[in-house]
């Protein structure tokens, strides 16, 4: 087991690498919680239901590339796309996430003493297929 | 990003300021009015996954004027320290159409007596911010 850095991630969007204009990404997994509890318990009982998850990413906006999260995502708000992630980057035997997502928000925020930036949001659809890299 | 590249692309984009001398680095000598491309005070690296940015958040630039107390350095350096006009180094710097590097900012100016080749100047120093491709 060993620590792993954030900056070797690889994120792709509808087969487009974004990689290079992200500075953060996040997966969020989570399911449902059914109550369970009969008469006569003393304490709750639960069961789980149906999984769910979230996922983000942002970063520094980029204005050249056919990548850049202009061109790569806005066209793409409100349809289901295929997104991956390679949370340990690229290499055998590390894990890719694949899973089909609805990107629900796309924001462009401009600082006046900055780089313009840009973030996402994606609401999963079915289930994150968990596999590891040829 | 190459550190080079950028200072020359720097180096150009000032040529665009009629009388401001860019001595090479390292020059014995300098006849004032000259702009200096020092070094930034780091690099860093990684600004986005898989090498996709690195930034220099302080390159400076000194441009040194003339004798501390000249009445004509205090004129001299004002003008270049203007956010616009032919002398504005802001202006000629941001001016620039750059290939080595994706943005240049001259993000603030202060003003020193600098020593260089044991001459003292007044000196106007630009401190740039620069981000560009990491790989």
């Amino acid at each position: 087991m060993a620590y792993v850095h954030g900056q070797f991630t690889v994120i792709t969007v509808a087969t487009k690498d974004i990689s290079p204009y992200c500075k953060t990404s996040s997966y969020e997994g989570s399911a449902e919680v059914h109550q369970t509890t009969g008469y006569g318990k003393t304490a709750h009982t639960k069961q789980g239901g149906l999984l769910d998850g979230k996922f983000s990413c942002g970063g520094t906006y980029d204005n050249t590339a056919s990548t850049g999260p202009r061109n790569a995502l806005k066209p793409l708000l409100g349809t289901t796309v295929t997104v991956t992630r390679k949370p340990e980057g690229t290499g055998t035997g590390r894990p890719l996430d694949t899973f089909s997502a609805v990107l629900s928000k796309y924001v462009e925020t401009n600082p006046v003493d900055d780089m313009v930036t840009w973030s996402a949001e994606f609401d999963i659809s079915d289930v994150v297929t968990t596999t590891t890299q040829p | 990003m190459n550190l080079e590249a950028v200072a020359g692309e720097v180096s150009t984009a000032l040529a665009a300021i009629s009388g401001l001398r860019r001595p090479p680095w390292g020059v014995e000598r300098i006849t004032a009015p000259a702009a200096i491309i020092a070094l930034p005070e780091r690099i860093d690296y990684d600004g986005t996954y898989r090498r996709g940015s690195d930034h220099y958040p302080d390159l400076p630039v000194i441009v040194l004027v003339g004798k501390p107390n000249e009445r004509t350095a205090r004129k001299a350096v004002a003008a270049y320290a203007d956010g616009s006009g032919a002398k504005s180094v802001k202006a000629a710097i941001e001016a620039h159409t750059y290939i080595s590097c994706d943005s240049v900012r001259v993000a603030w100016a202060e003003f020193d007596t600098a020593k260089y080749a044991g001459t003292d100047y007044l000196a106007a120093i630009f401190h740039l911010d620069i981000t560009g491709k990491g790989a």
